[in-house]
């Protein structure tokens, strides 16, 4: 363990002063290393990163394999419980919120369905909300932000100011109100959480363009003749990436917490389809001083996938660019 | 600086304009009405008195220019679920409340905050920084609500330390404080390390070792200074969030503030209330960045707006 502490620092405040020790250090012999490599050895090194991603992993198993949903319906066969003990919409007609026990480990709600295979089926609901609705964003953001940075003059100066009106706008007040436009349910939580959060990925490519294209290798390129296209392919996009990777990472439990805000208060994820927030607002926080499962056990998963992408979101940064810090 | 502050100002009126009209027309696209689902059900005659009588018989464009040119004169218009509240007489009603509690979190946050992110970046790697990282990580991801249902399980219900909910006394202000101020305090931590040990491999700090200056000398005059300045673009925008309440925090706390009209208002369809809400968090955001950059100017001398 102290080991380790030690070895670590020590590597670290070699790594930015870079080519020049290396010289010194008589260390030219040393294979060339890609970026790729380098910051997967960092990632590797880090712990804490490391349990982040032990933590997304699992959640992520627990998501797929809730039931064999994946395999059963191609097949046309009915989907049977696989992690979770019951399908999520069934009572078990037995205990009415049950503690919990060694037959039902998280306890009972109070329709009797087992609160286990509830919360496991919420990890489904909000993981993929999370991923869809960052992938809306990065759908929206991306060419919003490369065009603006890319382009820029009155380009810049119209989406920026699309920027601006999208940043004055209340968030929670305005997912509200396309949910009620919209109605409740799984596409449209979705759908209003991507609409409201692509603003910072826009900002953020913008202003990595805005840099790149400045740089002497892009001048190479259009001096070889190569058109605007394979310039930004080739060189624009993959150089803007890690930052938006990281943005991604971070992006994802943000939209989870937005999702469970939203089913928090009423307007997300349509009952009998359980998601953690909504187990929270409806029973969990009502009767919490008597049946504290309800409200004990999708809080602590809420919080337990919040802490896994935020400790891997961390591990990424430091990996893929030592010396940002980063914007979120 | 003044010709800057006021084109920023003025740069303010087309996105006020146009985000209004946004928000104007959604909430009217928005199935159902304010009177639909109250606990009293009208006559048909009735909701068409109290449709003609707040202007909602006529089309959507022309309530917008009656509700500007009311805008024009400070007049918000009155709120439908509080027939005897004027939108700013509502807000500024329930927003000391929720500013009270807001800034007291604000206070927490900072001075417990700081100090917190300084140490864990002077004692980078040592097992105090894994402590304070630890849970400056956990204040981050846990939703304000999980944190207050805990809180209340814990020290209201199980030690009995402070009162469950209310806004009377100031004991009752404990719970509904730390709850608030934990994302912020987790937030401000974890920025002020980062930023910290960012100055901390400056070169400008490795002259001042070269020559010889005290440890202490060099964390107050060259290291604080530096780090505090890219920090200012962190925390200007959590005041704005912080101040206008949050809905989970007052309701679960029964705090009577502002925060539960961000949601109520689209719940109630009370149109000129999330208007003006709409408008009221649009300014606060726009002024807190502008305050926010003109102090980059005056902390930062490099800097420059023409």
């Amino acid at each position: 363990m102290h080991a380790e502490q030690d070895s670590d620092p020590s590597t670290r405040t070699t790594e930015p002063s870079g080519g020049a020790l290396d010289y010194a250090g008589g260390d030219i012999t040393r294979q060339p290393r890609s970026l790729f490599r380098d910051a997967v050895r960092r990632f590797a090194r880090n712990k804490l990163a490391l349990i982040g991603m032990v933590i997304v992993t699992l959640l992520a198993v627990t998501a797929i394999g809730a039931d064999d949903w994946f395999i059963a319906l191609p097949l046309g066969r009915t989907p049977q419980p696989l992690i979770a003990k019951t399908p999520y919409n069934k009572g078990f007609y037995g205990p009415v919120g049950a503690f919990p026990s060694r037959e039902f480990w998280m306890g009972t709600d109070l329709n009797g369905r087992d609160l286990y295979s509830r919360v496991v089926y919420g990890a489904r609901i909000s993981l993929s909300i999370g991923l869809l609705a960052q992938f809306i964003a990065l759908a929206i953001g991306i060419p919003l932000g490369g065009v603006a940075g890319w382009r820029g003059g009155r380009v810049d100066f119209l989406v920026m100011r699309l920027v601006d009106i999208m940043s004055a706008i209340p968030t929670l007040l305005f997912a509200y109100l396309i949910m009620a436009r919209l109605g409740a349910g799984f596409w449209n939580v979705m759908l209003a959480i991507g609409l409201t959060s692509w603003i910072g990925v826009a900002r953020l490519t913008r202003a990595q363009f805005l840099s790149l294209r400045e740089k002497e290798y892009i001048e190479a390129g259009r001096m070889i003749g190569a058109g605007p296209w394979r310039i930004f392919r080739a060189h624009l996009l993959p150089n803007a990436l890690a930052p938006i990777i990281i943005a991604l990472t971070f992006g994802i439990p943000i939209s989870i917490f937005a999702e469970a805000s939203l089913s928090f208060l009423g307007v997300g994820i349509n009952p009998p389809m359980p998601s953690w927030g909504q187990m929270l607002g409806r029973d969990g926080i009502t009767n919490m001083t008597y049946y504290w499962h309800l409200a004990l056990f999708p809080a602590l998963m809420i919080a337990l996938t919040m802490l896994g992408f935020t400790l891997m979101g961390d591990g990424l940064r430091d990996a893929l660019d030592p010396k940002m810090i980063g914007e979120n | 600086m003044a010709r800057y502050v006021l084109m920023r100002l003025a740069g303010l009126i087309p996105v006020l304009l146009i985000l209004s009209i946004i928000t104007f027309a959604l909430m009217h696209d928005v199935p159902g009405g304010p009177w639909k689902y109250g606990q009293r059900l009208f006559s048909d005659e009735q909701l068409a008195a109290l449709k003609a009588r707040y202007g909602l018989d006529k089309p959507v464009w022309q309530q917008y220019l009656t509700w500007l040119s009311g805008v024009v004169r400070l007049d918000f218009g009155m709120s439908f679920k509080h027939p005897d509240e004027s939108v700013i007489g509502l807000i500024s009603r329930t927003w000391p409340i929720t500013m009270h509690l807001g800034l007291m979190a604000l206070l927490v946050a900072f001075t417990i905050g700081l100090p917190l992110g300084i140490i864990a970046a002077l004692k980078q790697n040592s097992w105090v920084d894994y402590f304070i990282t630890f849970f400056s990580t956990l204040g981050f991801v846990m939703p304000h609500f999980v944190w207050g249902i805990l809180f209340i399980l814990i020290f209201a219900l199980a030690l009995k330390w402070a009162p469950t909910g209310g806004w009377d006394s100031p004991r009752q202000w404990i719970l509904p404080v730390m709850a608030y101020a934990l994302a912020p305090m987790a937030t401000i931590a974890r920025y002020t390390r980062a930023s910290v040990i960012e100055a901390i491999r400056a070169d400008y700090v490795r002259t001042a070792r070269a020559k010889g200056l005290s440890e202490r000398w060099i964390v107050q005059r060259h290291v604080l200074k530096n780090a505090m300045i890219p920090l200012l673009t962190v925390f200007g925008p959590l005041i704005p969030d912080l101040i206008t309440g949050s809905i989970f925090i007052e309701a679960i706390f029964r705090v009577p503030g502002l925060g539960k009209f961000w949601v109520t208002s689209t719940f109630d369809r009370d149109y000129p209330m999330i208007i003006g809400l709409t408008m009221l968090w649009a300014v606060l955001i726009a002024v807190t960045y502008l305050i926010t950059d003109v102090l980059y100017v005056l902390v930062d001398p490099r800097i420059r707006y023409n």
